[in-house]
């Protein structure tokens, strides 16, 4: 008896883990911010362990309480990604269209949001506190079923340790079956009722074990529970894609349409085709068509933040790859790209005759094989990425740059802005130095990322190709002056930010030779969504900012998150 | 004369329709777990008892409602940790239960005041607990941190980094049943002062081991995840040392114990990402944590007994040394990572 106890403290504190993971990663994928929902998810999950284990010193009746126990965990785990795409989408919709200028003015808009973004932590925080506490019970539970069953009555000392040995076994199977296997194999929804599944088992288990009379109310629960679990099993993938579509569409359907009745703003928001995920080791790749102004266009999201899109695109890859060109006067000859495993920005450095080779090193080979083989998104790149003549490397930018020894006359870097502690450190100074070792000493690197002017904001709200207010702030400036001083520190001397379109790019390069600003009027065929609007903006743009040594981002200090 | 006990006040109803054979049965229970040495006994008409044991242990009092389907109970016993699972999973074998409440009362604890349980050294029980929980915690985060750094990122690093952990944790408990580990307190500053050593400097330690196998990826990796169970498994003996430390104070210490545990790791989760990270570099954490530590272990000293006063002094000075050291690793983390990063990690260049 004892050793079935055991082996259920391991399958419950299996499932009770594996929750909180489908919530800290379905939450900080859905909102973008990593670092802080993964910290606020595990902490309220812990809080909530601590008060259940308060709670359960007085329970007499452990077994019976368990079986409780199980039966609401299993169902608030079946719920759990459930739940937070249902209010996700809400929240999303709510957030775009009162973005878009449909309630009274900006700071109206500000309040707004400030509620909404309040009522959305705390309905999902309190499902994930709710797990943490009736986890909570588990072990406490357990012990006290299995000390009152044995009658031998050996040291209940070592009973309680072996106990939370077996509680700790029980977790690490769950980190480790989450990543390696429930999260790749099945996706975040069928690993919900997988796992809540699984518990429930576990519950019928407590429930026909039981030496006493049974339970009829828990059991007859239970019962209704696993059929509807089955059911929700066929249910899950249709469900999911009304997610994903009420997600994407339903905000940008209602602005564009002037006709408020909901009838044709939910027939806007579920036509125009299927929203495509697909999970690769690394990130969510989202890719869909959306109407906006009378226009269909091609949308390619990466854990929900926007990656690119088919109207426009174009001008942010010819001025990522032909501006540096044209501002140092240097034909490229040895490439190397980082990142960009869309392809795109490959698909206009192809353009130039002058390369001998091209090197590039993207770390998720999942959204290499889709950019290489999709049908639409390999036109849109016009099939660069099967091109013989670049080199693919896969792997870890940081590391590949580290042990390289080749130099480079232009480096083309195109990471995601940084959103947790990881990325963070491809935008450090030791990053920045490694790519300053691989350059030629008249190279040149250039990368995409997130700086602003006074002009116009960048910011994670532009995913839904809307403006906001044009502010400049105290952290702008901050921002501004990490990644300045990030690259100073480097040992780069020339530094040269512009901004094209929405997107902001950083030139940086020691070379001796004359570079050339005044690139109005200097239009080429190789670029021809770049006008001289854009061209002639670059030399007035204005990115003010410090360079201090305490805005240095390294990777033993990371201070820079988005 | 100890004057701590257990009292429960305990309400059940019944599934079932009334059987009058239910309160017999409770009496042969009462009779078979304790020793009544006096009984009284009252029928009310039409119906209903009153049932009053006098037991060597105190007493057992029962009311009956048959029209109510229920009966009440309330069970006092003069033993300070005594566990009523045992007595009323015994009624449920016998009487179909259908609803339950309970209530168990601490009585004759001479309650002291918040500050004076400073004597019985239950508060700095729990503090050390918290604080012990916290930078286990940290001293892995650091790792997990650093490892990424130093080996790449692989989408498992996270994973493997805590998994090996908690794994190494529950290592560390079962070792521990094993050991049989008489001088708790005194076991309990030992692996406070490895953890402070290995964990305090295991971020320095992966930058140099990092320059000196760089180019063996196999061994590199080995050793650097050696360093995480190691820590774990230290780790793993803090718990049930401070859960059995809290014991032998009071039974129900060690399930405080358990909680204020997952408080301190909650706090560790949250401050990490949130403060510490933005507001120090790696090596500024590892030696505030490390310091935080060391304050435990000096503590530790406070509430050892020992054998000479010589001993005494030994246990002091390390744990002196290692708050002054930890001290100023933090004071001085900007230095000391300007050199490390220049020397070890980016090479002269």
């Amino acid at each position: 008896m004892r050793k079935n106890y055991l082996f259920l403290a391991c399958i419950l504190s299996f499932c009770s883990i594996s929750y909180e993971l489908l919530f800290a990663n379905t939450l900080a994928i859905m909102s973008g911010n990593v670092v802080l929902w993964h910290s606020l998810t595990i902490g309220v999950y812990i809080a909530g362990l601590g008060l259940g284990t308060f709670r359960s010193v007085d329970v007499i009746l452990p077994r019976k309480k368990l079986i409780k126990v199980e039966l609401v965990l299993s169902v608030i785990g079946a719920i759990s990604v459930a739940s937070i795409f249902f209010i996700t989408a809400i929240y999303e919709t709510v957030i775009s269209i009162a973005k878009a200028g449909y309630i009274a003015d900006f700071s109206a808009y500000i309040t707004l949001k400030t509620q909404v973004r309040a009522l959305y932590f705390i309905i999902c925080e309190s499902l994930v506190f709710a797990v943490g506490y009736f986890s909570g019970f588990e072990l406490p539970l357990l012990i006290a079923m299995s000390s009152s069953e044995n009658d031998s009555i050996d040291s209940s000392e070592s009973n309680e340790n072996t106990f939370i040995a077996f509680n700790y076994f029980g977790t690490l199977l769950g980190t480790l079956a989450f990543a390696y296997f429930l999260i790749p194999l099945l996706d975040a929804l069928y690993t919900s009722l997988v796992v809540a599944g699984i518990n429930l088992l576990a519950c019928f288990w407590l429930l026909f074990s039981s030496k006493v009379h049974q339970d009829k109310k828990m059991a007859l629960g239970a019962t209704c529970l696993s059929i509807l679990l089955i059911t929700s099993f066929f249910y899950a993938k249709s469900f999911e894609q009304i997610f994903l579509r009420v997600y994407y569409r339903a905000g940008t359907a209602y602005i564009d349409e002037n006709r408020h009745d909901l009838k044709t703003w939910w027939d806007k928001t579920m036509d125009g085709g299927d929203v495509v995920r697909t999970k690769t080791l690394y990130q969510y790749i989202d890719y869909f068509n959306v109407e906006w102004k009378g226009e269909d266009e091609f949308v390619l999201m990466i854990n929900t933040n926007f990656q690119f899109s088919t109207s426009n695109e174009r001008i942010y890859h010819e001025a990522f790859a032909h501006i540096p060109v044209l501002i140092t006067n240097k034909q490229p000859r040895n490439v190397l790209v980082l990142g960009a495993g869309d392809g795109l920005l490959l698909r206009e450095l192809k353009k130039y005759k002058s390369i001998v080779s091209l090197i590039h090193v993207e770390l998720d080979e999942g959204m290499h094989d889709i950019s290489r083989t999709n049908p639409v998104i390999s036109a849109i790149n016009e099939g660069s990425l099967s091109d013989p003549e670049i080199k693919t490397v896969i792997g870890d930018a940081f590391q590949f740059l580290r042990k390289s020894e080749k130099k480079y006359d232009a480096i083309f870097i195109d990471f995601p802005y940084p959103q947790d502690y990881n990325v963070t450190k491809l935008f450090s100074y030791e990053f920045y130095t490694f790519v300053r070792r691989n350059l030629t000493e008249d190279g040149y690197a250039v990368f995409d990322v997130p700086l602003r002017t006074k002009e116009g904001r960048l910011s994670r709200e532009n995913r839904r190709l809307i403006e906001t207010e044009s502010t400049f702030s105290d952290d702008d400036y901050e921002r501004n002056s990490i990644v300045m001083s990030t690259v100073a520190k480097a040992g780069f001397e020339i530094r040269i930010p512009y901004l094209v379109g929405k997107e902001t790019f950083l030139l940086m390069t020691n070379t001796k030779d004359k570079l050339n600003y005044d690139l109005f009027n200097r239009l080429s065929d190789l670029y021809p969504n770049l006008d001289n609007d854009a061209l002639s903006l670059i030399n007035r743009q204005h990115f003010p900012h410090e360079i201090n040594e305490d805005f240095v981002n390294s990777v033993f200090h990371p201070i820079l998150v988005d | 004369m100890q004057t701590d006990s257990a009292h429960l006040i305990l309400d059940i109803w019944m599934s079932e329709p009334w059987s009058d054979s239910w309160v017999p049965k409770i009496e042969e229970i009462v009779e078979r777990e304790f020793t009544v040495v006096e009984r009284s006994r009252h029928t009310f008409d039409p119906q209903g008892e009153t049932i009053a044991f006098i037991l060597s242990e105190s007493h057992f009092t029962l009311h009956s409602y048959p029209e109510e389907n229920y009966i009440s109970f309330d069970i006092y016993i003069c033993k300070p940790n005594y566990n009523f699972v045992n007595l009323v999973g015994e009624l449920e074998k016998h009487i179909p239960i259908d609803k339950i409440n309970n209530r168990t009362v601490k009585r004759g604890e001479h309650a002291l005041p918040f500050f004076l349980r400073w004597k019985n050294a239950e508060l700095f029980i729990l503090a050390s607990t918290f604080i012990v929980a916290a930078c286990s915690l940290l001293y892995e985060l650091l790792l997990a941190q650093n490892l990424s750094t130093v080996l790449g990122d692989t989408a498992h690093r996270y994973n493997v980094t805590i998994g090996l952990y908690i794994a190494s944790m529950g290592l560390g408990a079962l070792v521990y049943n094993k050991l049989d580990l008489k001088d708790k307190v005194n076991n309990l500053y030992k692996v406070e002062v490895l953890l402070i050593l290995i964990g305090g400097l295991s971020p320095v330690l992966t930058i140099v081991l990092d320059s000196w196998l760089r180019g063996h990826y196999l061994l590199l990796s080995v050793s650097l995840h050696l360093l995480i169970i190691i820590i774990g498994f230290l780790s793993g003996f803090e718990l049930p040392l401070l859960m059995d430390i809290g014991k032998a104070k009071r039974e129900r210490l060690s399930t405080i114990v358990l909680g204020v545990d997952y408080i301190g790791t909650l706090f560790a989760a949250m401050i990490f990402p949130l403060i510490l990270v933005p507001l120090l570099s790696i090596f500024g954490i590892s030696g505030l944590v490390a310091m935080l530590n060391s304050i435990v272990a000096l503590f530790l000293v406070g509430v050892m007994k020992f054998k000479s006063a010589y001993e005494r002094l030994l246990y002091l000075f390390i744990a002196g040394i290692l708050i002054i050291a930890s001290f100023v690793m933090w004071q001085n983390e900007s230095s000391i990572s300007e050199y490390l990063i220049k020397q070890f990690f980016l090479g002269d260049g």
